[in-house]
């Protein structure tokens, strides 16, 4: 286990989001957070890079203010910050953001781990990653709370499902394996880490050092379009205030 | 036989959400253009496939365990076949197979849409929330196909079985490499999943601990229903994520759901709101979860659980008694 690519996306903190009385959506400024999912793959990468001493190498695709999210991540214990930035990117679904990592992932040289987050706490489609996977046609596990790295044994995840927990062994290697928000906390920056980030840079690749064209990425390159976005209106009920006595007057508890 | 262009609903075998998807697709289909079920577990039942209207069952069969070569064929299936529109649920299987699938097809994919309809120009039309389900989006897929779409559980109604429908039952063999193989399983729960239950009694943040919980277990018994949680409860360590309803959670669909000391933020609601009758308890007269109850208890949960509980237990021992001298 020599090296491992962490993807992270910075999202708005949609956890503070309020309706107030008119059930509209209160907007707040609204901070940017590392996703929650994201944070769990990094922490993994961080524990197997303690344990076998493979480097870090963290990409994001975002504006160009996600940098500084990225510096901050050095801190952590990443050795390698790319951030994929460009104005053709803007506005890509899930698959063009998965054409897009992939050509960054192709042109990083070797890999042996892949993590990332299995949703965003934004799109919440949790489909780049399964279709990252299916670009570079690698193993991949979804819903992961764990993963198990041993130089005899290999890997060994451990899946969610709905009916309880499933443990995988890839065939082959690299493999990506996309993590359940809450599953691994992520460690706080060490001071050693913090002094030591600051010699680290965020590299910053575009359309033309991926070699995409424009057709393969952002809005362009997206098959699926928004075409109408509108406020929740429906799921509001009449309700009745009443006692328990009448709760069983009516029969709804039986 | 298999025409193109007909709509597919992709059958996994999680559950039985393909069923669902398989009346919508009849739905959805224009005259003439055939529904087809596409079999990639031996936990889905054909005969059931058809009695909720596809015109085709086709089985897959020779496949791996895992979701990549599982993906791979139906990939290598609908490259052959050029649906229109395929289906999928958005089962934890069927979320990783849509997605995987999308990619290796390198067309459009919509997750966990809330409703599917055709626009004017007879394009899939696909709505889901978006921004912590604050906002709802509708989504083309103008050019790409086919146009995938993947649905949760219990988000369509489910089909009246025709018993006595045809339809046509075909095999066909894929053969690929497995990617993961599965070394382990270990089921959680032995009670069936928290998503089919009837009823529900769910507690939020203001359960307050386990113990707490355990009281809303106890309910619960009593009315032979499940546990759910907030997401706030389950982060505060109060019940684990099993019980989890709303958008990082399970969607529910029952007949009573009972909201207890929760607050209602709109990613809970989002997971339960589909339930036939809501009731409320909760101490805050202006708790928003009141605007999504058809009845609402304003008083500290302990209190009223306790009263309810009590009552219960009561009618429960009447009953045994008159049981007992019937």
């Amino acid at each position: 286990m020599q090296r491992i690519l962490v993807c992270v996306k910075q999202v708005p903190d949609t956890t503070e989001v309020k309706l107030d009385e008119n059930h509209s959506l209160v907007r707040d400024f609204v901070a940017q957070v590392i996703n929650p999912a994201d944070q769990s793959a990094l922490e993994c990468a961080l524990a197997l890079k303690e344990q076998t001493g493979a480097s870090i190498t963290v990409m994001s695709m975002g504006k160009p203010s996600a940098a500084g999210m990225l510096q901050e991540l050095a801190g952590r214990g990443a050795d390698e910050l790319l951030l994929l930035t460009d104005s053709a990117f803007a506005g890509a679904d899930t698959l063009a953001t998965a054409r897009t990592l992939c050509a960054a992932i192709e042109a990083t040289g070797p890999y042996d781990l892949l993590l990332l987050g299995r949703r965003a706490i934004d799109g919440e489609t949790g489909q780049v990653g399964p279709a990252l996977a299916a670009l570079l046609d690698i193993p991949m596990i979804t819903n992961a709370i764990d993963f198990e790295w041993d130089a005899e044994q290999g890997a060994l995840c451990t899946q969610l499902t709905e009916r309880g927990h499933r443990q995988w062994k890839p065939t082959s290697m690299p493999m990506l394996v996309a993590f359940c928000e809450w599953s691994k906390p992520l460690r706080l920056p060490s001071l050693l880490g913090i002094r030591r980030a600051k010699d680290k840079t965020v590299q910053t690749l575009g359309l033309v050092e991926l070699g995409l064209s424009k057709e393969e990425c952002g809005l362009r390159g997206s098959p699926t379009r928004v075409t109408h976005v509108h406020k929740r209106a429906s799921g509001i009920r009449q309700c009745d205030r009443i006692s328990v006595d009448a709760l069983f007057e009516k029969g709804v508890l039986g | 036989m298999i025409g193109t262009f007909g709509i597919w609903v992709i059958c996994e075998g999680s559950d039985q959400t393909h069923l669902e998807l398989i009346a919508k697709a009849c739905e959805l289909s224009s005259a003439g253009q055939q529904v087809v079920a596409l079999q990639v577990s031996d936990l889905v039942e054909p005969s059931l496939c058809i009695q909720s209207g596809a015109d085709i069952v086709l089985s897959l069969e020779s496949l791996a365990q895992d979701a990549c070569s599982i993906g791979n064929a139906i990939a290598c299936t609908l490259a052959k076949y050029e649906p229109e529109i395929a289906l999928f649920p958005a089962t934890v299987q069927g979320r990783m197979l849509s997605a995987w699938v999308a990619g290796k097809l390198e067309t459009g994919l919509t997750a966990d849409c809330t409703d599917l309809k055709r626009n004017l120009d007879g394009l899939l039309l696909q709505t889901r929330p978006a921004f912590g389900g604050n906002l709802i989006a509708d989504i083309l897929c103008k050019v790409h196909r086919p146009q995938m779409a993947s649905v949760r559980p219990k988000v369509f109604a489910k089909p009246e079985l025709d018993k006595k429908r045809k339809g046509m039952m075909l095999t066909e063999e894929y053969h690929g490499k497995p990617y993961v193989m599965l070394c382990n399983a270990i089921d959680i729960t032995e009670q069936s999943p928290l998503s089919e239950a009837e009823i529900i009694v769910a507690g939020g943040k203001g359960i307050g601990s386990k113990a707490g919980f355990a009281r809303i277990a106890r309910l619960a018994q009593l009315l032979g229903g499940a546990v759910g949680a907030t997401r706030s409860a389950v982060d505060a360590g109060y019940i684990d994520y099993a019980h989890q309803i709303g958008q990082t959670g399970v969607t529910v669909r029952p007949k009573l759901y009972i909201a207890v000391g929760i607050s209602g933020v709109v990613q809970h609601i989002v997971g339960m709101n589909n339930a036939d009758i809501v009731i409320a308890i909760n101490s805050d007269p202006r708790a928003t979860i009141f605007s999504y109850a058809d009845y609402g208890v304003v008083a500290d949960w302990n209190v009223t659980i306790d009263d309810i509980m009590t009552r219960l237990e009561r009618k429960r021992a009447n009953e045994l008694q008159e049981n007992i001298h019937a």
